[in-house]
């Protein structure tokens, strides 16, 4: 490798730290934040070794959490913030390094950029040094919080540059999933899809006791093979480094096989003429959607299929100690371990974590569609506004009802096969089909926000949904009631109600909301200027 | 009749001044040149003119509709294209032409073939593997395909060949033949000059010229260039600019009404041989563009 070809590395640096001089801080910052929020929780409880030697025993909790190693409250501040912490890192660095390598190249600014003397490699390079700093910087922010709460220096350091890699790895995969695709919306998307899988191997990882060879394929569990303030093995981190450095070889390999402006799958030839019913802003949605709804499918299928196999495993044993001391155990007691296991997986695809997501990123493409002036070829037709607008919400609606479909099946399919028994399959649908109104409407404040604010759309959908997210983890914590939840969509097919007690009434008044929501985004959007 | 009505149009973006009163009227028939510098406002005037952009005053009609309250209505009858061409990275060039033509009705296969051959352009490649000049080919099939009576063109040329060039000119002057209206905005004044019947100068919000060729000419210099027999030296001669001499040539400027008398001085001279070049585009547009110096305090 030619020293030239990493020419202008510094410089670019600066310029991405310039560009990112918002959003970085975010993702670096948050690991600190929910360790430190641990650290004073943990720490004001006094009989805090009671409590979490219960919830532990729960098996419910020991496939999605594992086992506290060691069992101190520097254990249980671990695992209670582990797993965020890293999915923070690993989704920022490996998202940040494809926002300045694939992205940069498809709009055509890397070219502008090459054309003066910057090397081949320097871009690339530099997002690298910029999501691996980053992710470093967080886990030492981290690590920080744990010695503010007076752990010790060694299991900290360890915790934190443990947590680092973790985000230094993605970072890797996201340069070198830059390089196999064209686009960096399907860059993204294999990120998440990525990440998914890793929640296979964690869980199974989880199960099989906490300390197997499933967690060197999860990231997130890596903190299980250095056991911080336990074992502390600090040489787990050498092959960590290695790992993590394998994809960034790989990358700048290819960069050098490929030409700029392409991927490794090239594009083939098409069709000179449109199918006949390829005629309205309906059918133009589908298209731009439909690949996205069916990777959503195949990775729901995979998890659900998946996870609903491992189901049986899990034991029903409940101890009666943590019904009495946790509401939540005792909401859980209700269901049974494997069903709760089931629900709450439901729940995070289904609506917190996975169809949330896609439901605001796919009506953010609106955005996206009226910036690169996609809107405009087709608004100059003889297309009215709202029905531009109602035809890619439409898809999105649809859209979402499929994958949860897909979700529903599999799982149910993947538990009934496992367990032999075919009844759950009909109870596993009407869990996932029943958050169909919850992720409408989380679409449709989206949209709304798309016709009012645009420019403030994507930032606000997320915040929202933090929020959202936030209120249920204090609700689970116990730390607001369900009054509180209430006022978010969560609570009207949560996980916590048995599928037969979830109510009709207020999921169609869900739906009319939505309804309203939508409308009220599209008499705006009618009413204001397209960039 | 009128096809485009312009009167007092006004839009800003926060404080900065996009277009302040803008005037102008488009004849049915007519091929129009919108010309003026970056920046000067000539896409948010088209942009108005589809209904994208809400004015802040002024009367604007087309096709005897605002936009803005009747997009839909008046885009049947139009078609356009924008100042980039941005089409689906994941859609063919053919399947992009049909898509458009079907929004406003049905597709002639013929013409498009046709078009496609016209203009060299290969349907079958995604347009992302299109070159901007590609992309800007598919928006001209479209656009030609339509049977709109009004072409909205925003700066259609700027990555052609000057092969395809011709080909844009050709299917300009054909559709002009059909009795369409065309709305040029164009930065090839060679272009515009070839075209336009008639042309309004665009400049920091305002139009600041607007006439036809003939009638724009008229503001401006004639250059001269003269051989006479006789050695006498013309530069006292009134009426004539910026005199230079080349190999026994004379060469000046001088304004057209002054034509008459500055000839009747030289014929007495012998002349050996003239020519006469009117003003191009280019100098009646440098003339505006390369004023800004006054203006400057008003940014």
């Amino acid at each position: 490798m030619k020293r030239s070809k990493f020419e202008g590395t510094m410089k670019l640096l600066r310029l991405y730290l310039r560009r990112d001089r918002f959003i970085l801080p975010v993702w670096i910052l948050l690991p600190m934040i929910l360790l430190a929020g641990q650290v004073s929780f943990v720490g004001a409880m006094e009989d805090w070794r009671e409590f979490i030697t219960e919830l532990t025993s729960s098996p419910l909790t020991q496939a999605y959490l594992g086992s506290i190693v060691p069992l101190s409250k520097e254990g249980v501040v671990l695992w209670r913030a582990m797993l965020q912490g890293s999915m923070a890192v690993m989704l920022g660095a490996s998202l940040t390094t494809i926002r300045h390598t694939r992205t940069e190249e498809t709009s055509g600014r890397t070219e502008l950029l090459f054309g003066k003397a910057v090397g081949r490699y320097a871009g690339i390079t530099a997002a690298l040094i910029l999501s691996c700093m980053g992710s470093l910087v967080a886990g030492l922010a981290g690590a920080a919080a744990l010695i503010g709460g007076g752990f010790a220096l060694d299991g900290a350091i360890l915790a934190g540059l443990t947590l680092g890699l973790s985000g230094c790895l993605f970072a890797g995969i996201g340069a070198l999933f830059a390089q196999i695709f064209e686009h960096s919306g399907a860059a993204r998307g294999s990120i998440f899809a990525l990440y998914g899988f890793t929640m296979v191997p964690m869980v199974l990882n989880n199960i099989a006791g906490g300390r197997t060879i499933w967690a060197w394929f999860a990231p997130e569990s890596w903190f299980r093979i250095t056991e911080p303030f336990g074992g502390n093995y600090f040489w787990s981190l050498i092959l960590f480094v290695l790992i993590s450095l394998v994809p960034m070889v790989v990358s700048i390999k290819l960069l050098e096989k490929r030409d700029l402006g392409f991927g490794l799958l090239r594009q083939k030839d098409g069709k000179p003429n449109a199918k006949p019913g390829f005629s309205t802003p309906y059918a133009l949605a589908w298209k731009q959607h439909k690949r996205g709804i069916m990777i959503w499918s195949l990775g729901m299928i995979f998890l659900g299929g998946s996870m609903g196999i491992v189901a049986p495993n899990i034991s029903e044993s409940i101890s009666p100690m943590l019904t009495e001391i946790s509401s939540w155990a005792a909401t859980m007691q209700n269901l049974g371990n494997q069903e709760g296991f089931v629900a709450a997986l439901i729940y995070i695809l289904g609506l917190m974590a996975g169809l949330s997501v896609f439901a605001i990123s796919a009506v953010l493409n609106l955005k996206e569609q009226e910036k690169e002036h996609y809107a405009e070829m087709v608004l100059s037709r003889a297309v009215s506004r709202g029905r531009w607008m109602a035809s890619y919400l439409a898809v999105v609606f649809i859209g979402s009802a499929l994958i949860l479909l897909a979700l529903g099946l599999s799982t149910g399919l993947g538990w009934s096969i496992a367990a032999g028994d075919f009844s759950y399959l009909i109870r596993v649908l009407g869990m996932s089909l029943s958050k169909i109104p919850a992720v409408w409407l989380i679409a449709s404040i989206s949209a709304m926000l798309y016709g009012w604010v645009p420019r403030f759309s994507g930032i606000l959908s997320w915040v929202i949904l933090g929020i959202f997210i936030l209120i249920e983890m204090m609700w689970e914590a116990g730390l607001v009631g369900w009054s509180v939840l209430k006022l978010t969509p969560f609570a009207y097919a949560h996980y916590t109600i048995p599928i037969e007690k979830v109510a009709i009434f207020p999921l169609v008044a869900l739906i009319f909301i939505s309804i309203l929501t939508v409308w009220l985004g599209i008499m705006r959007f009618s009413n204001r200027s397209v960039q | 009749m009128n096809i485009i009505e312009i009167k007092g149009l006004s839009k800003s973006y926060g404080k900065q001044v996009a277009l302040e009163g803008v005037n102008l009227n488009v004849k049915k028939g007519e091929v129009y040149g919108f010309i003026g510098p970056n920046g000067a406002g000539k896409s948010t005037t088209i942009r108005i003119l589809l209904g994208m952009l809400k004015k802040d005053g002024g009367v604007v009609k087309i096709l005897g509709k605002d936009p803005w309250d009747n997009a839909v209505e008046i885009h049947k009858k139009i078609a356009y294209i924008p100042g980039d061409v941005n089409l689906w990275p994941n859609l063919t060039g053919g399947e992009v032409i049909d898509f458009l033509g079907r929004l406003n009705g049905q597709v002639n296969s013929n013409l498009k073939q046709e078009l496609l051959e016209k203009f060299q352009l290969n349907p079958k490649k995604k347009c992302r593997s299109y070159s901007k000049g590609n992309r800007q080919k598919v928006a001209l099939v479209s656009a030609f395909l339509s049977d709109a009576d009004l072409l909205i063109l925003d700066e259609p040329t700027s990555g052609l060949d000057p092969l395809m060039e011709q080909v844009f000119q050709s299917s300009i002057l054909e559709a002009k033949k059909q009795g369409k209206t065309i709305f040029l905005s164009s930065h090839i004044l060679a272009e515009v000059e070839a075209l336009c019947d008639r042309v309004g100068i665009i400049r920091q919000g305002k139009i600041v010229e607007e006439g036809t060729l003939d009638e724009l000419r008229h503001l401006t210099r004639t250059t001269v260039t003269v051989q006479l027999n006789n050695q006498d030296d013309i530069k006292d001669i009134e009426g004539i600019y910026d005199l230079s001499k080349l190999n026994e040539k004379w060469r000046f400027s001088l304004d057209t009404n002054a034509m008459e008398s500055v000839m009747q001085r030289l014929a007495p001279m012998g002349i050996k041989s003239l020519v006469a070049e009117p003003p191009t585009l280019e100098e009646l547009f440098m003339r505006h563009y390369g004023e800004s110096d006054d203006r400057k305090g008003l940014k």
